[in-house]
C-alpha cells in the first residue's frame, strides 16, 4: 500500500515536473517569437504587406545584394532583394517570371559589412546573404524608411561574373537591316527633303 | 458630311510621321553609345536593331510618301496622335529584344509610359538592367517631357506654318517664340541647362551619400531626366526609397517641381520677369490645390499613425504627395503602403493631387493648373454676374505670361478637356474593379496613368490583365496629348470608311 502510494507520488511529482518544464519552455518560445520571428526565414514580400505587425521584430530575410554598397557614418546601406532573380538573374538567363524586383535596405554596422562587397547588376549576380536584424515599419531614425538594421550577415553564396555571349541572330538581323537601309537609301537617292 | 481623307492627304501624314520614326531612331544613339562604353554588346546590337529598323521607316516613308505640300491643323494633329503610336512600336524593339519583358504588349507599356512621362513599368529585373537600357528608359522620359515632336521640330524640321500644328497636336498650345522652331529650340535649351546643373547637384550628392563617382554621375543624369520630366523613373527598383537619401529626396523635389512648370513661365523667368513667379496664374493653382491636398493628407496620416515624427511625415507624405501632384511619380514608399501605410484619407488625397496635375506646356500631365485657374475663375466671375446690378458689364481675368480676359468659350475648352480626363479616369477605375481590385486601388492606378503620374498602388504588374494593360496604354497616350489629336485620329479612321470622297487638292 505504502510502495502503491509512494510510486503514484513519484507519478505526480513526476507530472508536475514535466507541466513546468512545458509552461516553462512555452513561455520562453513565446517570448522568443514575439521579439524574433524564430529561425524561420521571412519573405521581403511578407514584411511589406504585413509591416504593422513585424514592426520592431527581429526576422530574417534571405536574398542577393543588389546595387550598390553605400557607406553612412558607422553603417554600410545596402539592398536585399530576394524575388526569383535573386539567384538567377535576366541577364544571366532567367526568363521574365511574372513579377518585378522585390527588396529592402538594410543598414549593417560597418564591422559585420567587410565580407559585402559585391552587389547584383547587369554584369554579375550578387552575393546570396542571410540577414538577421530588426525590422522597422517606419524608421524613425531614418526618415520613415521601411527598413531592416541587421545584428547579424552571413554570406551564403559568392558573387560570379555573368557571361554574356554575343548573341550571333541578333548580329545576323542587324546584317540584314544594315543591306535593306543601304537599299532604301539607294533608292531615295536624293537628301532628306525637309519641310519647306 | 465627313470628307473621306485624300491619298495625298495620308502620304502626307505618313511622311509627317517618318519624320518623327527618324527622330526616335536618332534618340538611339544615345544608349547605343552608352552600351558600347559599358561593353554590353548585346545592348548594343539591340539598339542598332532599333535604329536600322525606324531608318527603314523612315526610308520607306520618304520614297513612298514624299511630299511637298504643307501640313493643315488635321494633318498636324493626326500625325502628332499616329507618330506617337507607331515610335511606341518601333521604340519597343530594344526594350522587348533585352528579355526584360514578358510579352511585346508590355514593352510597348514602358514605352508609351515612357514617352508619356508617366513613370509605370512592366519591366522585369529592374536590378539587372544594363546601362545601355537604363539609358533609353531614362532618355525616352526625358525627350517625351519635352515632346518627341518638339524634339523633331527642333532637330529634323526646317520649319513652316504647318510644323506649329504638329506642335499643337502633342498638346502644347504655347508659342514662347513667334517661331515654332524657335520655340521648340528654346524648349530644348531650357531642359539642357537644368540637365547639366541638375544632374551635377545630383551628382555630387550622391558621391556624398557614398555611390561611386562612375555610378553615381550614371545615377545623377537618369535621376534627373526621371525627375525633371515628371516621368518618375529611376534606375533601380526601390525607386527613391533605393537611396535612403533626404538630401537626394529635396533635390529631386526640387527639380520635379520646376520641370512642372510651364516652359512659357521658365522662359519669362529667364527673360528677367521674375514677378511672374507670384503672379502667374498656374503657379496661384499650384500651391493651392497642394495646401489642400496637403491638409487632407496630414489628417489622413495623423490618423494613421504610421510616421511619427515630423521629418518622416514630410519625407513620405509631403514627397509623394507633391511627386503625385507634378504627375512625377518618384516614390519614397512601396506601392501597397499608399493603402497599408497612408490609409484612405491620405491615398484619396494622393489621387486628386494626380487627377488636378502639373503646368500646362510643361512636361507634367493632368487637368493642369491653367485650366484649374480658369474653373475656379469662371466660378467666380458667376457669382461675381449674379450679384452684380444688371446693367453692370462684370469682367474676369487671369494671368499668364499676360492678363487674359476670361470668355465662356475658353471655359468650355478647359471644362471638355477636364470632362475628358474625368471620363478616363472613371472608366479605368471601373474596368479596374471589374476586374476585382479594390475601387481606392483601381481608382489609383487609372488616375495616375491617365494623368502621367506613374504613382501605383500594386495593380500595375506584369501579370495585370492584357485588357488593363492596353486600356492604360491608350490612357496615358490620351492624357499626354489631351485628347484633341486623338479625336482627330479618331474622326480621321471613321471618314476613311463612311466620308464622302470628293476631290478636293491640297495647298
Amino acid at each position: 500500500m505504502k510502495d502503491t502510494k509512494k510510486s503514484s507520488k513519484s507519478i505526480l511529482g513526476a507530472l508536475a515536473l514535466v507541466l513546468v518544464a512545458v509552461l516553462v519552455a512555452g513561455t520562453l518560445i513565446l517570448a522568443h517569437g514575439s521579439t524574433c520571428h524564430g529561425s524561420e526565414k521571412t519573405r521581403i514580400n511578407d514584411l511589406i504587406e504585413n509591416a504593422k505587425e513585424y514592426d520592431g521584430r527581429n526576422v530574417m530575410v534571405e536574398g542577393e545584394v543588389v546595387g550598390d554598397k553605400l557607406q553612412r557614418g558607422e553603417y554600410v546601406l545596402i539592398t536585399v532583394n530576394d524575388d526569383p532573380y535573386s539567384k538567377q538573374s535576366i541577364p544571366s538567363g532567367s526568363k521574365p517570371k511574372g513579377v518585378g524586383n522585390i527588396g529592402i535596405g538594410v543598414w549593417v554596422p560597418n564591422n559585420k559589412a567587410k565580407e559585402i562587397s559585391v552587389p547584383g547588376s547587369y554584369e554579375r549576380q550578387g552575393q546570396y546573404v542571410r540577414i538577421e536584424g530588426v525590422f522597422n515599419r517606419a524608421c524613425a531614425e531614418h526618415g520613415g524608411d521601411m527598413d531592416i538594421h541587421a545584428e547579424n550577415v552571413e554570406i551564403l553564396k559568392s558573387a560570379h561574373l555573368i557571361r554574356h555571349h554575343i548573341q550571333f541572330w541578333k548580329l545576323l538581323i542587324v546584317l540584314v537591316l544594315s543591306s535593306i537601309t543601304i537599299a532604301l537609301l539607294l533608292a531615295v537617292r536624293r537628301p532628306a527633303k525637309k519641310i519647306e | 458630311m465627313i470628307f473621306a481623307p485624300l491619298r495625298e492627304d495620308l502620304k502626307l501624314i505618313g511622311w509627317g510621321i517618318g519624320h518623327v520614326i527618324l527622330g526616335v531612331g536618332a534618340i538611339m544613339l544615345i544608349p547605343l553609345g552608352v552600351a558600347a562604353l559599358s561593353s554590353e554588346w548585346n545592348v548594343a546590337l539591340d539598339f542598332a536593331i532599333g535604329i536600322l529598323t525606324c531608318l527603314i521607316f523612315s526610308l520607306t516613308t520618304e520614297l513612298t510618301c514624299h511630299s511637298e505640300k504643307d501640313f493643315s491643323w488635321s494633318h498636324g494633329l493626326i500625325v502628332a496622335a499616329a507618330g506617337w503610336i507607331v515610335a511606341m512600336v518601333l521604340g519597343a524593339i530594344p526594350h522587348y529584344l533585352s528579355g526584360h519583358f514578358g510579352s511585346y504588349l508590355d514593352a510597348c507599356f514602358d514605352l508609351m509610359s515612357g514617352y508619356t512621362t508617366t513613370g509605370l513599368y512592366l519591366l522585369q529585373d529592374l536590378d539587372h538592367a544594363s546601362n545601355g537600357l537604363n539609358m533609353w528608359r531614362h532618355l525616352l522620359t526625358y525627350v517625351g517631357g519635352q515632346g518627341i515632336i518638339v524634339f523633331t521640330l527642333t532637330f529634323l524640321f526646317a520649319g513652316t506654318a504647318g510644323a506649329f500644328k504638329i506642335y499643337v497636336g502633342e498638346g502644347k498650345e504655347e508659342k514662347i517664340l513667334p517661331n515654332v522652331i524657335q520655340t521648340a529650340r528654346a524648349i530644348w535649351i531650357i531642359s539642357l541647362t537644368y540637365l547639366i546643373v541638375g544632374s551635377a547637384a545630383l551628382w555630387i550628392s550622391l558621391s556624398f551619400e557614398g555611390m561611386s563617382p562612375g555610378r553615381s554621375l550614371l545615377h545623377s543624369i537618369w535621376l534627373f531626366m526621371g525627375a525633371w520630366s515628371t516621368g518618375g523613373f529611376a534606375p533601380q527598383s526601390l525607386n527613391l526609397l533605393y537611396y535612403h537619401s533626404f538630401l537626394v529626396e529635396i533635390l529631386t523635389m526640387v527639380i520635379f517641381v520646376i520641370g512642372s512648370f510651364n516652359f512659357a513661365l521658365h522662359y519669362a523667368v529667364w527673360q528677367g520677369k521674375r514677378s511672374e513667379i507670384v503672379k502667374n496664374v498656374e503657379i496661384r493653382s499650384f500651391a493651392t490645390t497642394v495646401t489642400i491636398t496637403a491638409l487632407i493628407m496630414g489628417i489622413g496620416m495623423q490618423k494613421m499613425g504610421t510616421y511619427g515624427n515630423a521629418l518622416s511625415v514630410f519625407r513620405k507624405g509631403f514627397y509623394n504627395l507633391v511627386s503625385a501632384h507634378t504627375t512625377t511619380g518618384n516614390n519614397t514608399i512601396y506601392a501597397t503602403s499608399f493603402i497599408k501605410e497612408f490609409g484612405f484619407i491620405a491615398m484619396w488625397a494622393t489621387i486628386i493631387a494626380m487627377a488636378i496635375g502639373a503646368s500646362a506646356c510643361s512636361t507634367g500631365g493632368g487637368f493642369k493648373g491653367f485650366r484649374m485657374g480658369i474653373l475656379y475663375r469662371s466660378i467666380r466671375w458667376d457669382v461675381r454676374r449674379m450679384v452684380s446690378p444688371e446693367s453692370s458689364v462684370v469682367v474676369e481675368k487671369i494671368h499668364h505670361i499676360k492678363d487674359i480676359f476670361l470668355d465662356d468659350r475658353m471655359i468650355k475648352s478647359a471644362m471638355t478637356i477636364i470632362l475628358c480626363y474625368v471620363a478616363v479616369y472613371v472608366v479605368g477605375g471601373i474596368l479596374g474593379i471589374m476586374y476585382g481590385y479594390s475601387p481606392s486601388v483601381a481608382f489609383f492606378d487609372a488616375v495616375s496613368a491617365a494623368s502621367n503620374t506613374g504613382h501605383s498602388a500594386g495593380l500595375v504588374s506584369p501579370g495585370m490583365p492584357v485588357l488593363l494593360k492596353i486600356y492604360y496604354i491608350f490612357a496615358m497616350w490620351a492624357g499626354r496629348l489631351e485628347f484633341v489629336s486623338v479625336f482627330a485620329l479618331g474622326g480621321m479612321i471613321v471618314s476613311l470608311y463612311r466620308g464622302e470622297r470628293l476631290k478636293r487638292t491640297l495647298r
